[in-house]
């Protein structure tokens, strides 16, 4: 057996040092520290439509991130989940959702949200050859696949959209069933981009996209058109602005939001909003328009009636800091309300509080009608001895309306 | 017996044997003759399975090459083949380790006979020491069949007579033995059989005892005969 | 089946003994480099803390705000650590070159010895296979007991007041090198160590063939690593084959390429069994 010493003693030190690591690494604190919601007003249950991705770190190692997930109430960290799970994983709540309930309906088609929309019944996914094939050449081509929740049967649609050789980015998709409607950005011919609404009878389908609107006409030439973020892609009312760039100097420019507007799906009409006095909140939500004034740590909330555009006070909500609430415009961003909106009659908004060298999300549910704060919370680590090193951000946030 | 039938190799484009077909049976001494170069070490790698063949058959008592019949056949190439750094005492435990036919009693029996000290190592020893080593290691075996590559290329004359010594001795009686030697002078007198190879094929396959009783004529007197033509 | 386990049993221990000069070698190595990684840096640091607090009658507190906590991790990032393991995983990497032709090009030719031993030959090749893979874990694990040793050697130069003790989990696991070398994630050390066994059978693979067909071989041998490569690489390009980049889930993808992987290991074993039974050469 002598002869055998140097192998078998080589197996001892492998199997020592790998089983104690293993021993020693199950023994170790977790790397990821258990988080939890911390109410400081109302009810926490109120946050459960709430799903975001953050990043935690520790104020001594801000380049050790871990990326941390909140969906249906419950935290869970990204490098935690098995390693196939996390190789289909998205940084958008929304597309994970898809990806998990719908995996099969979703092969092969565009990782952009805003081109599905769904009802309690159907899943409607709305696209291009180029939206999957970065290689294809431009058509008037696109693609409507509609699931049957129900049956888990999905029809596919080809219809062509205008006639030209135009490139089109779908930047948004509405559903009032059995009409969808696509909001499109067709760009490429005579170097013109032109923002158009076009509709599709699911239940009669046709050969081609009907436009509707041309929302174009809206624009001026130094000006963008944004889409409100909607967590209920079924509402009647879309708000629209409009956001103009204005050149200063060489290395200066001033963005501001020079119009605002609603699109009505049912009507298939653009309604002008009247602007309030400096930045304006626009809100849509139960075929209700909401128009808001920020203030310095509230909002003034009105109803608007689509009609006369007569604006009815609702009230003042309080809000927890200052910026909440608010967002600049963004003359690159087609997208506005990515951090405030309201959801069944509920002002739901998010902000980020830096207090000494760490920095924490704050979540504030206020009730529109009687403007009670029905939740205001963060989130921090469970063990209170690392609340002073340990930093949240929120980096994607979204509302599941169907946890409402 | 080793049968070799048809046997064809070639080295890139130079074809070595070509349909070389021969016996080599049990209890006799066969020799393999030739010029350099015409394929007789290639024949004992092939018969070991050391180098493939591109068509033919070898089997040995009607049996395929196989990793159990290296206990059954020995060979002992003209190069040596245990590890420098071993010592004759650790070769001979290599093989003891390895090989069911090692046999322990004539090994050490054979190390006196080669006058051999076991701790001296193999990278340590003269090129004639080296050559007994390389016989130690096939001699020992209990095998039926041993292969010998020139087992006296450049050693001394002292040597050489103890390992011509060998094949008149117990130690390959009853074995058979194919052997591929220059110095034909030295066993001439011991052959059975010999096999002259010339262009990658056999020119001539004979008795040596009958050679010399009936015609008069040594291997070497058969061998010039056949090249000057 | 017990006779042969015996066998890969002894030549395994066979080529271990011929390896362990080198390998203690490296252990050495990397015990040494890391030890002195592991006083030097953080004297270092402390020496620096030490001269900024003398030379600008600083406090403990304006030291941090300038060169701020030390952890242990700023150890594991230096080539005191990293050195080591290169110089284990190229050394490792050319000794399984070296395993094959040092018997042929050694002082003596003991690979006739080898190949007329009496069993399989395969046994041979598994024995030289499962001694490169000691090899790599006995390294792992010299490392893995260094950084046990070196982190309490470290935590002892520094001062409390300038050490950020993330712990040494935590330390190793922000150090990308040691994912792929310690068992932090046990599926992507699965794939990391089955990826390494397939690339040690292509290339086993290579050097048969040129040890049978010579420079035929070698150039058999360079398609047949690219073949591999490219077989097992293929399913990255189906997207664009198939026109469409979310036709496949990367799950999908990744399962695709392990299978494809194991294939092009298990046709390399079978492979390597052809060339070593049937074709090779001395």
């Amino acid at each position: 057996m002598n002869k055998y010493v140097k192998l078998t003693s080589l197996f001892l030190l492998i199997a020592l040092a790998f089983i104690g690591f293993s021993i020693y690494k199950a023994q170790a604190s977790s790397p990821y520290s258990q988080m939890k919601v911390v109410t400081t007003e109302g009810k926490p249950e109120y946050i459960e439509p709430v799903d975001f991705f953050g990043y935690v770190s520790h104020s001594q190692n801000f380049s050790n991130s871990s990326t941390i997930e909140f969906n249906d109430g419950a935290f869970s960290y990204l490098q935690e989940k098995p390693f196939l799970k996390r190789m289909d994983h998205s940084f958008d709540p929304k597309l994970n959702d898809l990806v998990d309930n719908h995996r099969s309906f979703m092969r092969g088609k565009s990782r952009r949200p805003e081109q599905y929309t769904e009802t309690d019944q159907h899943l409607i996914y709305a696209g291009s050859k180029t939206d999957v094939d970065w290689n294809s050449s431009i058509s008037n081509q696109m693609t409507i696949s509609v699931l049957d929740k129900a049956s888990d049967e999905e029809e596919a649609y080809s219809v062509t959209i205008g006639d030209d050789g135009a490139y089109n980015d779908v930047y948004a998709t509405y559903i009032d069933y059995p009409t969808l409607t696509i909001f499109v950005n067709r760009s490429g011919v005579s170097d013109t981009s032109r923002n158009l609404v076009y509709t599709f009878d699911i239940e009669n389908p046709t050969e081609a996209l009907t436009e509707v609107v041309d929302l174009s006409d809206y624009l001026d030439k130094n000006e963008t058109l944004s889409v409100s973020q909607l967590s209920d892609k079924t509402e009647r009312y879309i708000p629209l602005k409009t956001v103009r760039q204005t050149v200063v100097s060489d290395y200066d420019y001033t963005t501001e939001t020079s119009g605002y507007f609603a699109y009505d799906v049912e009507a298939q009409e653009v309604i002008e909003i009247p602007p309030l006095e400096e930045e304006t909140l626009l809100f849509s939500d139960n075929d209700t328009i909401y128009v808001g004034k920020p203030l310095n740590e509230s909002i003034e909330l009105y109803e608007m009636n689509p009609d006369d555009k007569e604006m009815t006070l609702l009230g003042t909500l309080e809000m927890a800091t200052p910026i909440m609430g608010q967002e600049d415009s963004s003359f690159y961003s087609d997208r506005f309300n990515q951090s405030v909106t309201i959801l069944d009659g509920k002002l739901y908004t998010y902000g980020q509080e830096y207090v000494d060298e760490v920095s924490r999300p704050i979540f504030q549910i206020t009730d529109v009608h009687t403007q009670e704060t029905l939740f205001k919370g963060t989130v921090m680590p469970k063990d209170m001895t690392e609340a002073d090193a340990t930093s949240i951000e929120v980096m994607e946030y979204r509302l599941d309306p169907l946890r409402n | 017996m080793i049968e070799l039938k048809n046997v064809h190799k070639s080295f890139g484009r130079k074809k070595v044997l070509d349909g070389i077909s021969f016996t080599a049976n049990k209890g006799e001494i066969t020799c393999l003759v030739g010029v350099n170069g015409v394929g007789k070490t290639t024949i004992l790698n092939a018969i070991m399975n050391l180098t493939p063949i591109k068509k033919g058959e070898i089997t040995i008592d009607g049996e395929k090459m196989s990793p159990a019949m290296y206990n059954k056949v020995a060979f002992i190439p003209d190069v040596a083949i245990m590890l420098p750094q071993m010592t004759v005492h650790e070769a001979m435990e290599f093989m003891k380790d390895y090989y069911s036919s090692w046999n322990c009693k004539r090994a050490k029996e054979i190390v006196r006979f080669f006058r051999l000290n076991m701790p001296d190592k193999i990278s340590e020893l003269s090129k004639g020491n080296q050559a007994k080593v390389n016989l130690l290691m096939g001699l020992a075996l209990d095998v039926d069949y041993v292969l010998m590559d020139e087992p006296f290329s450049g050693i001394d004359i002292f040597t050489r007579e103890q390992i011509t010594e060998v094949f008149s001795s117990r130690l390959v009686e009853d074995r058979g033995v194919l052997i591929t030697t220059h110095e034909i002078y030295d066993i001439e007198h011991l052959l059975d059989k010999v096999v002259l190879l010339d262009n990658g094929v056999i020119y001539k396959e004979f008795n040596a005892e009958e050679m010399r009783e009936t015609e008069g004529k040594s291997v070497v007197d058969v061998m010039r005969e056949v090249y000057n033509q | 089946m017990k006779k042969s386990l015996h066998t890969l049993l002894k030549l395994t221990n066979f080529e271990m003994e011929r390896l362990s000069k080198f390998l203690f070698t490296l252990m050495g190595l990397t015990l040494l480099f890391n030890l002195v990684g592991y006083i030097y840096t953080p004297m270092q640091h402390m020496g620096k803390i030490n001269e900024y607090i003398t030379q600008n009658s600083a406090t403990t507190q304006q030291a941090l705000d300038a060169f701020g906590r030390f952890s242990f991790y700023d150890v594991t990032q230096t080539l005191w650590i990293a050195g080591p393991i290169a110089i284990g995983v190229s050394g490792l990497l050319l000794y399984s070159i070296f395993i094959w032709y040092r018997e042929w090009f050694g002082k003596n030719t003991f690979a006739y010895r080898l190949l007329m031993l009496p069993v399989s030959r395969m046994t041979l090749y598994f024995s030289k296979l499962i001694t490169v893979f000691i090899g790599i874990f006995t390294l792992i694990a010299t490392q893995m007991l260094s950084l046990f040793i070196g982190h309490p050697i470290v935590s002892a130069i520094i001062e409390s007041a300038y050490f950020n003790d993330i712990g040494l989990i935590a330390s190793i696991q922000m150090n990308p090198l040691f994912l792929y070398l310690f068992p932090l994630d046990f599926s992507y050390f699965l794939m990391v160590n089955g990826v390494g066994i397939v690339v040690l059978l292509v290339l086993f693979t290579v050097i048969l063939m040129e040890r049978s067909y010579s420079f035929k071989g070698i150039a058999m041998g360079i398609l047949y690593g690219i073949a591999a490569l490219s077989l097992v690489l293929f399913p990255l390009f189906l997207p664009n084959l198939l026109n469409n980049q979310y036709i496949l889930y990367d799950s999908e993808l990744m399962i695709i390429i392990i299978l494809l992987t194991i294939i092009v290991g298990v046709l390399s074993i079978f492979t390597s069994r052809h060339l070593i039974n049937k074709k090779i050469t001395v």
